[in-house]
């Protein structure tokens, strides 16, 4: 806020001192853009407009996404706050199949955190009555309603490796967000990955070009990385549809 | 019933189960402390959404008496191999070797009470000779090791001799029966209790060590 009061100015040579932090230097560009203006009430409503937005993007920090805060539902965040954990476990308690305000109204990763939990009882629910194993449940109900199955499988399995859903979250969306900066999360795993559909292009695509690049295709991660906890929620929330419509092919029929 | 109401009971016994398993687990989430409760025991055989669950106590000063009784009663003798599992399964490491040390500790101060208030060789032989009588030797085995705990000259002599040492210490014993230590210790106290005890768990509570 210094900065927006106070800016670095060209000095009498025509010098200008440029702050390295891009955020600082920001609020000097339009320190010397109200500097230019001259407007003294203009500079007070800026200065009290960014205080305004400072407050929220602290409110939202803390898990406190009301008002002009909310903005941060936008954004992909790798921390999960328990806050909105809570309010978003609280909001699939009454509706397991998840609804709009998850979206609207809270951070998506720690959205995402509830919904791979409610996606982990939907799965032991649907796997006791179908005998189907839980890390399997998504990907069949996919052959009743085309779904994207690969996210939630993925969690289904990190979870039952053993991790919470926050570290199954946070790991997926930690991946994607090292793709988005165009780095490879686990080289390893990438090495694995490529073996592996090397064996499947040479075991099932001989002969056919167009079948090879199919098997050939490899993702960095399962989520768009673009957006990646929005994207996730959405699959996770697609996930619990596929084990409700799975429940409903095994259900039994009452006399 | 018609086909929409088919379709809502389905519904709302979906949302009943999902609804039911996310509370029971909501531990997952990290909100709240992991409970130190005996996770629930899936009966695989029944369909029906009605789990069979068990919820005892880890920490609890009866826990073994508990235990003890829910072996007889349930005649599933699996149940503190898969409550050690569990414990060990903790993703908190600390307090996953508090309570086994805590169940183990507890335990073994039975089967050393036992040996204070001079169980007999005989005692602890048809304590033994019933397990396997009726569960076989899978469960008679591990309690016929652990009554060398209890004062059993053979079973104490049987070790030595396996393990090559002149005294086994309790560390060698829990080596040697590896996960069954502890079950073995509440598969034979059970046997006392349906042999030595007339089948009445609460005779097992004056061999109760209080303070482990």
């Amino acid at each position: 806020m210094e900065h927006i009061r106070r800016p670095n100015l060209p000095d009498e040579h025509g010098s200008l001192i440029v702050s390295y932090d891009p955020v600082q230097e920001r609020a000097h560009r339009v320190g010397r853009c109200l500097h230019r203006a001259a407007d003294t009430d203009l500079t007070a409503a800026v200065i009290g407009d960014v205080e305004v937005e400072l407050d929220a993007v602290q409110h939202a920090e803390l898990g406190d996404l009301s008002g002009r805060s909310v903005q941060a539902v936008q954004l992909t965040r790798q921390a999960a706050s328990p806050v909105q954990v809570a309010a978003a476990d609280q909001m699939l308690a009454s509706d397991p199949l998840g609804s709009d305000e998850l979206f609207l109204q809270l951070d998506p990763t720690s959205a995402c955190v509830a919904a791979a939990h409610w996606l982990q009882a939907a799965a032991e629910v649907v796997a006791r009555r179908s005998g189907i194993a839980v890390t399997n449940v998504v990907i069949e109900s996919d052959n009743i309603e085309a779904l994207p199955h690969a996210t939630p499988t993925a969690v289904l399995e990190l979870m039952d490796e053993g991790m919470s859903p926050t570290d199954a979250v946070t790991s997926l969306i930690r991946d994607a967000m090292a793709v988005a900066e165009g780095e490879i999360p686990d080289v390893d795993d990438l090495r694995d990955r490529i073996e592996e559909a090397e064996e499947n292009a040479e075991r099932y695509g001989q002969g056919d070009p167009d079948a090879v690049a199919e098997l050939m295709k490899i993702r960095l991660t399962p989520l768009d990385p673009r957006r990646p906890a929005r994207d996730m929620l959405e699959d996770l929330l697609s996930g619990i549809r596929g084990c409700w419509l799975l429940f409903q092919e095994y259900a039994d029929i009452p006399q | 019933m018609s086909d929409d109401e088919l379709d809502d009971a389905i519904d709302t016994a979906f949302r009943d189960a999902v609804q039911a398993r996310a509370a029971a687990d909501r531990y997952r989430l990290d909100l709240e402390p992991r409970p130190a409760t005996a996770p629930a025991m899936d009966d695989q055989s029944d369909d029906s959404d009605d789990e069979q669950e068990v919820d005892i106590n880890l920490e609890a000063e009866d826990t073994c008496e508990q235990l003890v009784q829910l072996v007889l009663d349930s005649e599933q003798w699996d149940i503190p191999r898969d409550i050690i599992q569990s414990v060990m399964e903790i993703d908190d490491e600390e307090a996953a070797g508090r309570i086994g040390a805590l169940l183990i500790a507890r335990a073994t101060g039975y089967l050393i009470s036992f040996k204070e208030s001079g169980a007999t060789p005989q005692q602890l032989d048809a304590a033994v000779n019933w397990i396997g009588k009726g569960h076989g030797a899978e469960h008679a085995g591990p309690a016929g090791v652990v009554a060398a705990l209890a004062g059993h000259p053979d079973s104490q002599r049987i070790l030595t001799q396996r393990l090559g040492v002149a005294d086994v210490t309790l560390d060698q014993l829990a080596e040697f029966l590896g996960g069954d230590f502890f079950p073995a210790m509440i598969w034979l106290c059970s046997g006392m209790v349906a042999t030595v005890g007339g089948g009445d768990v609460d005779w097992l509570r004056q061999h109760r060590i209080s303070g482990t």
